[in-house]
């Protein structure tokens, strides 16, 4: 009876190393290539800290090459444009850019307008205030004047791709690549781009959609 | 008379020269690395230089070098920003950098500051096993 016991335990424990190591295995990894061997990723999908990778290399880039310098000093007004999201995840491409907004306002080269955007204003207020132009309930020396509102020089446009592909041992692995441009709005001309990829494999089934 | 005018001509040539020059000048005199005691005898920084860029942005690059023959290297950078007063200035893009060295790989590093307030600097170099939390910690200290 004992010995039955006992061997029930040892099953037990061994079940659940089995389960745990299994877990273990399941743990994503990044294979890019200046990532240490061993790192580990939250997720297949991704994470907070890929998007703060991605605009890390892009703030870089954009400040490296000079084409946000304007001529005599000052900013230029940045305007953001379409955001992609060509992946099999819910993503919201603003969690992107906005550290990308943050960090260009502090560098002293851009100021972003909320007043235009591709699909409409990110900001509505603007227009919103304007209406208040007739009202006399409004002190109409406070109102915003016509012709006030200042275009953009640059719009920033992206895309994020996503690429799945089964390795030998049966593991996926998945290469994002996020994509930025920067474009003259008067010339049309890209001034600047810039492509982050971040590779991760795992298995399938760690995969959050 | 021709002596002074020859004189004037090239002191007025000289400080032309200078003056296009964008000359890189430490922005501190001291070595401002500082590198996780585990690693000191595994890493050799090879060089460290930096400069004010023409748009007013500090720049800092410095060479990494795994001093083991036959084992990879993994560590973590990060740069920190200071302003004429000493203040830290911080930046939402500002993380620790993962970095992978081949044995005896060497790479160079280049990071520009994103505040024309930044007068000086200073490097941390550290350990990865142990400071891997401190890459998602980091990047989250402003949410």
């Amino acid at each position: 009876m004992k010995l039955i016991s006992i061997t029930k335990a040892i099953l037990l424990s061994l079940g659940a190393v089995v389960i745990f190591a299994g877990c273990a295995g399941d743990q994503p990894r990044y294979l890019n290539a200046g990532h240490p061997e061993t790192a580990k990723a939250s997720t297949l999908g991704l994470d907070y800290q890929d998007f703060r990778k991605a605009s890390m290399d892009a703030v870089q880039s954009m400040l490296r090459s000079g084409s946000l310098n304007k001529r005599g000093g000052g900013r230029y007004v940045l305007a953001i444009s379409t955001l992609i999201n060509d992946t099999t995840q819910r993503i919201d491409m603003d969690q992107l850019i906005k550290s990308i907004r943050i960090s260009l306002l502090q560098s002293g080269k851009v100021v972003v307008t909320t007043a235009v955007r591709a699909g409409g204003a990110e900001d509505t207020m603007s227009y919103n205030a304007r209406k208040l132009r007739k009202s006399d309930e409004f002190n109409q020396r406070t109102v915003a004047k016509k012709g006030q509102m200042i275009a953009p020089d640059f719009s920033l446009s992206g895309k994020i791709i996503q690429r799945n592909a089964t390795l030998s041992d049966g593991e996926t692995k998945v290469d994002y690549y996020i994509q930025l441009t920067l474009t003259d709005i008067k010339t049309g001309l890209a001034y600047w781009e810039g492509e982050t990829v971040i590779s991760k494999a795992g298995s399938g089934k760690s995969v959050n959609w | 008379m021709k002596y002074l005018f020859r004189l004037f001509a090239f002191a007025v040539v000289a400080l032309a020269i200078s003056g296009c020059n964008e000359a890189p000048v430490p922005m501190n005199p001291n070595w401002p690395i500082v590198i996780d005691n585990s690693l000191q005898n595994k890493i050799k920084i090879t060089n460290s230089i930096s400069r004010e860029r023409k748009d007013g942005l500090a720049e800092v690059q410095f060479g990494v070098k795994n001093r083991l023959s036959e084992t990879n290297l993994d560590f973590l950078y990060h740069v920190q920003w200071y302003d004429k007063e000493g203040f830290n200035i911080k930046s939402i893009t500002d993380t620790f950098v993962p970095i992978h060295l081949g044995p005896s790989e060497e790479k160079v590093l280049s990071v520009i500051a994103t505040s024309p307030k930044v007068v000086t600097y200073k490097i941390f170099i550290v350990d990865y096993e142990k400071n891997k939390k401190r890459v998602k910690n980091e990047t989250n200290q402003y949410n």
